[in-house]
């Protein structure tokens, strides 16, 4: 039978009151470890620090760190990138920066202007360094469990939930009172790995098979390089599932009753989510949903859920998914010393054979902020455009200007289509020029 | 016609527009209430007293249900159709309209139909939602690109190259295998049809 370790140390977690500090730090992001299907804990801290830039100021344009031999060639000289493919998983290929400071080159993150860009005086060549002793360990975003797919690992943690007793079939006396509004947890301001700050861009990389490789280089080429960013809302596209790691529409709301969980949140787009309890797939026809389809049960006070059928879409400054994306998701209450509920740890495993070379994880807290009763609308949104891509860059036009706009193929990665038709002329990228078979 | 609910004493004739509101109003008004007298159609309820609760229950679904038809067909000739036989570029399984993308193959089927710059001419076929478009078990996988298919159209008023595609049949040749000229798929040994229906007479 799996071990099931008590999470929090009761001592630690005295001294800690003892001292004056805050509880919390010990209380979030420990869930109960079932051991090799749950819980793992991390070898080192989590959510980890962001990496950060060698130096700062037009002193550090185009000036490595100390000790380090830049590459002949790197992100911000080459001119054609895909032949550079030896070199995508150096560090030095992308100046130690993680891929969201190569995102934010020009910008002081999204939605700030800066002073002093990082691009620095003499774009692209100038591109300062980060910091290339900062990385992440990869062994803390791989999945620590042995299960290469999500069917086999929620069907193990059925097994488990069965062999005590479980899936627990919660009443409305009996389920967990989650209902209510949850932010995200930012103990330092750091956040999860996959907002792509906390690793070098060659570290993520390597987590990605050859062909999604690729994808997400030329991401990063285009935003970084050209400045050329195809952001979903920029476009009014949908974010894709895995916009919820970051911050876009992520899930802040819950509705618990005992036939489903809904998950629901509004910002840039909407969110819903629903997990249908102790049901088995298909759900209905096997058309891929933006945020999936999604199955779960209660083992005791935690929610277990996979999900599957999901829209292959991307996520900007980051990794695209395809049709094979599955997630086993864990949700499992965290209360304070004295019983009062804390919000929700979300371990999150990611399983997609197609562009992932092992299944990756992702452990969060939401913290409860407030119940329906007393919290603000849930809004709904719709987005009404304001930016076209006019030569491949993301621009503003006035009602009444007229411009030339090609229609994207909203199901063949439009933003491909647009860095390749604006500024890969001159390089050697996929064949991707319609082959239909016929003269 | 589109979109058309007529209703009778005793009858409520809905066509394909809403599929999933059919579903909804079965299972809202209980086993019984409603027997199916028609595949494709007609509907007859069984308690005169349920009508109104029926008809408040489409007016509902077909106003709240994306899968339903949710813009005017007024910009394609019902009372034309022209036949196809082409060669699939993409499918596009909107919510509410599938498309078919695809470029027609000339009288001999040997070779794309290409506009006056020389560019494969690609016609856009708009279908009922995609959940009734997978019912029918057309989907991207049983639509690849390069897949050779015939289907009739009801084209744009406009002449521009798009349509609908009524209550056309839609058939596929087996890979590899091209239609004698001035044939179609349905003319194919082993050719798979997708829904009811014939091709149309032009």
């Amino acid at each position: 039978m799996a071990l099931i370790r008590k999470k929090g140390n009761r001592i630690a977690l005295l001294l800690v009151l003892a001292t004056g500090d805050i509880s919390l730090v010990l209380a979030q992001l420990q869930p109960p470890e079932i051991s090799g299907l749950r819980g793992a804990p991390f070898t080192s801290q989590n959510p980890p620090p962001d990496l950060q830039s060698y130096g700062e100021g037009p002193e550090w344009d185009n000036r490595p760190p100390e000790g380090i031999e830049p590459l002949d060639i790197d992100l911000f000289t080459s001119t054609d990138f895909y032949k550079d493919r030896e070199h995508w998983t150096d560090p030095r290929y992308w100046r130690c920066n993680s891929p969201r400071q190569i995102t934010d080159m020009r910008s002081g993150g999204a939605g700030a202007g800066t002073s002093d860009p990082r691009i620095g005086s003499n774009p692209p060549f100038s591109a300062r360094w980060g910091d290339c002793n900062e990385d992440w360990p990869r062994e803390n975003i791989t999945s620590p469990y042995a299960f290469t797919s999500a069917e086999d690992h929620y069907q193990a943690l059925l097994a488990d939930a069965k062999s005590r007793g479980g899936p627990t079939h919660h009443t409305y006396e009996t389920m967990p009172k989650w209902d209510g509004v949850y932010r995200e947890y930012l103990p330092e301001r750091r956040r999860v790995w996959n907002y792509m700050r906390a690793n070098q861009a060659s570290t993520l990389v390597s987590l990605l098979t050859p062909e999604y490789q690729q994808r997400m280089v030329r991401q990063l080429y285009h935003e970084g390089v050209n400045a050329a960013h195809q952001w979903s809302a920029s476009n009014c596209w949908p974010e894709g599932f895995m916009r919820q790691w970051a911050t876009g529409p992520t899930p802040d709301r819950v509705i618990v009753t005992p036939q489903v969980v809904m998950l629901l949140g509004s910002s840039s787009a909407n969110i819903m989510r629903t997990v249908h309890l102790d049901r088995e797939f298909p759900l209905g026809l096997d058309i891929p949903q933006w945020y999936g389809d999604t199955i779960g049960f209660w083992d005791g006070d935690a929610l277990i859920t996979h999900t599957a059928n999901v829209q292959a879409w991307t996520q900007h400054s980051s990794w695209e998914f395809s049709y094979e994306f599955e997630t086993v998701e864990i949700f499992t209450p965290v209360n304070d010393e004295f019983g009062n509920f804390l919000g929700l740890d979300w371990e999150t495993i990611i399983y997609d054979s197609e562009a992932l070379v092992a299944p990756v994880r992702i452990l969060w807290h939401r913290s409860f902020v407030d119940e329906w009763k007393t919290a603000g609308r849930l809004g709904f949104v719709e987005c009404t455009r304001r930016l076209y891509p006019i030569d491949g860059f993301a621009t503003q036009v006035a009602p009444g200007q007229v411009i030339e706009y090609e229609v994207p193929d909203m199901f063949d990665r439009p933003w491909a289509k647009i860095w390749k038709d604006n500024f890969e002329q001159d390089m050697q990228g996929p064949d991707e020029e319609l082959d239909l078979g016929f003269e | 016609m589109k979109s058309l609910i007529w209703v009778s004493n005793k009858q409520i004739l809905i066509n394909q527009t809403c599929p999933a509101l059919i579903y909804k109003a079965g299972n809202d008004l209980g086993e019984g209430d409603i027997a199916m007298a028609n595949t494709k159609t007609t509907f007859a309820w069984s308690f005169f007293g349920r009508i109104s609760k029926c008809i408040s229950i489409i007016a509902l679904g077909c106003l709240a249900i994306p899968a339903s038809a949710h813009h005017s067909y007024s910009m394609y000739d019902g009372s034309v159709y022209k036949v196809f036989t082409g060669v699939i570029v993409r499918v596009v399984p909107n919510a509410a309209h599938f498309e078919m993308h695809f470029v027609p193959l000339n009288e001999e089927r040997n070779a794309l139909v290409r506009d006056e710059d020389g560019e494969p001419l690609v016609w856009v076929v708009q279908m009922e939602s995609a959940a009734r478009a997978t019912e029918q078990g057309i989907t991207r996988d049983s639509f690849p690109q390069g897949a050779v298919m015939s289907i009739g159209v009801h084209p744009r008023r406009d002449g521009r190259p798009a349509g609908d595609r009524g209550d056309s049949g839609l058939f596929q040749c087996p890979k590899g295998i091209s239609p004698e000229p001035g044939k179609h798929c349905d003319s194919v040994a082993s050719n798979i049809a997708f829904g009811p229906g014939e091709l149309p007479t032009e």
